[in-house]
């Protein structure tokens, strides 16, 4: 609202030329921004309500697709496996990077520890398709580096991404491996923005490192760490990468997730039409992930 | 000062995050073990372990990893230079200039932030393919460009002194000699931190790459590295190979770059 | 920093250089066939290569082969011949949604009378809208049974147990007796077609079912759909599969070690068994409720639509032409991968055992059948028979849930 008065108001021929030349350098991003950011949604939203399988122009249905979103047991499957996928990694990396953070900073401000801060963030740099292909090799049911520890250690050999209960889990470990060190990052430069007086004054009233940790590092970076929830949601309920090289979906449909079944739902099935629905709906859920979470982030600030 | 704090405690918990660290390292170390081996079991023992380069020069010479590399490299290079480009020059533009509306299109910028790349894969694909731009670097390159380069980048527009750009123009210095002058050079560790985010995002691109440059010469690194896992299910040296070879060069460039990785994170992610 | 970025933009240039230079303005063709090498002969990029040598030379043209994975490998044909610059020759699996999106050229007005004549199934071959063929039908042959002779006389077996109920017997007695596997298949493998080509379609035949219905349609909610899943879930649940099998060389390279009782593979692997000192013999198929059954299916070689307009087309048909001649099938066939025949003009010595076996079961041999989203529906129903495994799915359910996700999400 606030820049509609400055339109409205006669520019002096100076400030109408620098205006101009400010568009000239917006310009470039934004014809690129229109063409592949805002473009493609409309024309998501428009494929949603049309049957299209990209050989022959598409057909409008309507709302048939968002109908038989509701009844497709694939895509209630898929939504299942993506929440549990979501509670079992971004707790996990959210918990094990603040922890690993908050130690180093306390505990460990030496070379060591800046070694240890530089080892941890290693994995953040493998690309998902080297990872994925890594520990498939390593997740080997039989002969796999982790089953030859486990039977060296005189454990029976674990079927970790064959059978059902495992699969998920095994995939996410990859991504909780993967992305530690990412996180642990931020909440290390975030730790070590907390004013010094402000622990000192805390050490110095006797509090143990405990209560410390608790009643003053945790709220103060209450902010990063809902960003970096946040953040872990959205990356998630994204997850294709890690599913489409480690499981292919499998077994049976024990790794399907939502990014996944787009994938499945357009590229297999040539059903683009339909898939294209699914994507909107995951929008929509991914801006109510982000307005809840403002709104919470506001209320608490 | 109170004691040094060695309690067993504190011990306790070197170890764990020194146990932790070896966790992290322990796969890329086995990946580089294994690519040294041309076993197809994978008991290895260390005398299978030797140092032929054989899986390395099987992988680029045979199995295309040369030519993949170049894409990716080629990839990498043009989409860091034009996110760069694109972005600092949006940013000067939106911080700098009273373009009208500007405030109201930044938001929506901001806005698309959020949209999940599975939104836009479809569509794009079909603009690509009519526009005739499958299996060319621009289809790589060009949808790279996004808010949240121009977003960091505005950060740390705020700080170049606007009487710096006036002072320079009462000089006589032109639009563009004091925006490559003055303002870059003042922007600079923003756009290392950029370069990185970048590096990141195009070297490790799979589904878009996959799906939109489906001839061999166009590959990338991860296109071709799913393929030869997929294609080789029991030749782990190769694979292994492939995969310490795709790892290798982000690998370097964080060795020499360690800390602008690093904090072009925290800045990141602090500030967005 | 400012080295770092000029050195890499240096790198850039020079590499983009490189990549100009080598573009000429000769025609470059694009051919792309799966991988069929498992073994470690010649690997299918020398082979092909070596072939199109001479054909680069005489055209004056650039013939780039690629070699593709089978994993999805539907999908990607279908996304490649979509792309404007994609595939000019294809091999091709499931053709049926390629021809109804018409992205496959007609050959009728490209070969000659005597050309199509050679081709032996080039009538089974399917037609698009003008009816023109569009495909050349090569005959995948017929995947064998092995069974190891001196397993099941440990077994104390001395007849090939082929009956159903007496096949599933043998297998608990050998893993009994011996301590050895019986019989694996692929079931753990993500990709539907190739897990289904081998383990489903050859029981359901068995079993008396037929694919398609009266109109066309893929059906398998019946009684014999039911009976193949009953019989497939026993092998579940006696603890005879193996879900950690995912691709088909690791069955056989368990029976190859001796390590297996029967297996199902490409008839060439009988030569690896031999060199391994392996005490084996064929068997052709099991015998089900209502008889024997194997499947053979028609994958074939066509050319993109899209060849046309690139001004591929006539070149394309040439280089088609070349890949399913009788002198370059004869080679592939001897030194890649085992299959029949498919043209009059192939001179090369059958397979004795082969010859017999499919020789005294030619009623039994049944065509995988093409029908829409045939990728797709195998994905799911392999997929939904996992889950049967595991023990979420009735048989029942399979069949209900495959038909009803095929019906809603696929069928167009």
């Amino acid at each position: 609202m606030s820049t509609v008065p400055s339109v409205k108001r006669k520019m002096s021929p100076r400030t109408r030329r620098q205006a101009l030349i400010g568009a000239g350098y917006i310009a470039p991003s934004f014809i690129l921004m229109m063409i592949f950011n805002v473009t493609p949604i409309f024309l998501s939203a428009y494929f949603s309500f049309t049957k299209y399988n990209m050989a022959s122009p598409p057909v409008w249905i309507g709302l048939d697709n968002y109908a038989r979103l509701f009844t497709n047991r694939v895509l209630t499957e898929a939504l299942n496996n993506t929440v549990w996928y979501v509670l079992i990694t971004v707790p996990a990396q959210t918990v094990l990077s603040l922890l690993i953070a908050v130690f180093i900073a306390e505990h460990m401000k030496n070379r060591y520890g800046s070694f240890m801060r530089s080892v941890i963030f290693i994995p953040v740099i493998v690309s998902l398709i080297a990872s994925a292909t890594v520990w498939n090799i390593m997740y080997q049911p039989k002969g796999g580096i982790i089953n030859q520890f486990l039977n060296f250690l005189g454990f029976e050999s674990v079927n970790f991404l064959g059978k059902k209960a495992n699969a998920l889990p095994s995939v996410a470990a990859v991504a909780i491996w993967k992305g530690t060190g990412y996180y642990m990052v931020i909440y290390y430069a975030g730790v070590m923005n907390v004013p010094s007086d402000v622990r000192e004054a805390a050490i110095v009233d006797g509090a143990s490192s405990i209560q410390r940790f608790w009643y003053i590092t945790l709220p103060i970076l209450k902010p990063i760490t809902y960003m970096i929830v946040t953040l872990g949601i959205i990356g998630s309920f994204q997850v294709f990468d890690l599913v489409y090289k480690m499981t292919g979906g499998g077994p049976g449909r024990s790794t399907y997730t939502v990014a996944y079944v787009i994938y499945t739902f357009a590229f297999q099935d040539k059903n683009y039409g339909y898939a294209s629905a699914v994507a909107i709906c995951l929008l929509i859920v991914i801006l109510l992930i982000h307005t809840v979470q403002s709104l919470f982030f506001k209320e608490k600030d | 000062m109170k004691k040094k704090a060695f309690s067993p405690w504190v011990i306790l918990g070197i170890v764990l995050v020194t146990l932790f660290a070896v966790l992290c390292v322990l796969p890329l170390i086995y990946m580089v073990a294994v690519s040294f081996t041309d076993s197809e079991t994978l008991y290895i023992k260390l005398k299978d372990l030797r140092p032929s380069l054989y899986n390395y020069w099987y992988a680029i010479v045979k199995r295309d990893f040369g030519t993949a590399l170049k894409n990716s490299i080629i990839t990498v290079v043009g989409s860091c230079l034009l996110v760069d480009a694109a972005s600092a020059m949006a940013a000067y533009g939106f911080e700098k200039k009273p373009v009208p509306g500007k405030e109201a299109l930044f938001q929506g910028y901001l806005a698309t932030m959020m949209i999940p790349g599975q939104v836009v894969l479809i569509p794009m694909f079909v603009m690509i393919n009519r526009a005739g731009l499958t299996n060319t670097y621009a289809a790589l390159i060009l949808p790279m460009v996004g808010a949240f380069g121009i977003f960091l980048m505005r950060q740390f527009m705020v700080a170049v002194p606007n009487e710096l750009l006036e002072a320079a123009e009462i000089d006589g210095c032109g639009e563009l000699r004091r925006f490559v002058t003055i303002v870059i050079p003042l922007v600079q560790p923003a756009l290392i931190t950029l370069t990185i985010f970048t590096f990141n995002a195009a070297w490790n691109n799979f589904l878009w790459p996959l799906i939109i440059n489906t001839r061999s010469e166009m590959r990338v690194l991860p296109v071709t590295m799913s393929t030869l896992a997929s294609n080789s299910t029991t030749n782990y040296g190769m694979v292994m190979a492939g995969a310490t070879l795709t790892f290798l060069f982000p690998f370097i460039l964080y060795i020499f770059l360690q800390k602008q990785f690093v904090e072009g994170i925290a800045l990141g992610g602090v500030k967005g | 920093m400012k080295r770092i970025l000029a050195t890499l933009l240096a790198c850039a240039l020079l590499l983009s250089c490189m990549s100009f230079a080598a573009a000429e303005d000769k025609k470059t063709l694009t051919v792309w066939i799966p991988q069929y090498q498992f073994g470690d002969g010649i690997s299918d990029q020398d082979f092909w290569d070596g072939v199109f040598d001479p054909f680069e030379e005489e055209n004056n043209c650039e013939v780039k082969v690629e070699i593709l994975s089978w994993t999805d490998y539907n999908t990607t044909i279908y996304t490649g011949l979509l792309n404007n610059d994609g595939p000019d020759v294809v091999y091709v699996t499931d053709n049926y949604d390629l021809v109804k999106a018409g992205l496959l050229l007609g050959l009728d007005s490209y070969l000659t009378q005597e050309q199509m004549d050679n081709y032996l199934l080039w009538a089974l071959g399917p037609v698009n809208a003008n009816g023109e063929h569009v495909i050349v039908p090569m005959d995948d042959g017929v995947a064998m049974g092995f069974y190891n002779k001196d397993i099941l006389a440990a077994a104390g077996i001395d007849t090939f147990p082929e009956d159903w109920d007496a096949f599933i017997e043998a297998c608990k007695t050998i893993q009994e007796k011996t301590g050895k596997q019986s019989f694996l298949q692929n079931w753990g493998a993500t990709s539907g077609t190739s897990a289904l080509m081998l383990a489903f379609w050859p029981y359901y035949f068995q079993a008396g079912g037929v694919m398609l219905d009266a109109d066309g349609n893929i059906a398998i909610n019946n009684e014999a759909g039911l009976k193949t899943l009953e019989f497939l879930k026993k092998f579940a649940d006696e603890g005879i599969f193996d879900e950690t099998i995912v691709s088909e060389g690791e069955s056989i390279d368990k029976f190859a070690a001796g390590e297996l009782a029967f297996v199902v593979a490409d008839l060439n692997k009988g030569k690896t068994f031999t060199k391994n000192e392996i005490n084996w013999e064929y068997f052709f198929s099991l015998k089900g409720p209502v008889g024997y059954g194997a499947r053979t299916a028609t994958d074939s070689f066509g050319v993109s639509a899209k060849a046309k307009e690139r001004g591929n087309d006539e070149l394309a048909v040439k280089a088609l032409v070349l890949i399913t001649s009788g002198a370059v099938m004869d080679r592939f066939h001897s030194e890649v991968f085992y299959l029949p025949p498919f043209t009059k003009d192939a001179a090369y010595t059958q397979n004795e055992a082969y010859t017999a076996l499919t020789g005294a079961h030619t009623a039994d041999i049944y065509v995988v059948s093409e029908f829409e989203g045939k990728a797709s529906f195998e994905k799911e129903l392999q997929a939904n028979i996992q889950m049967m495994f595991m023990g979420d799915l009735t048989p029942q359910e399979v069949l209900d849930n495959t038909m009803q996700y095929y019906a809603e999400q696929i069928k167009q």
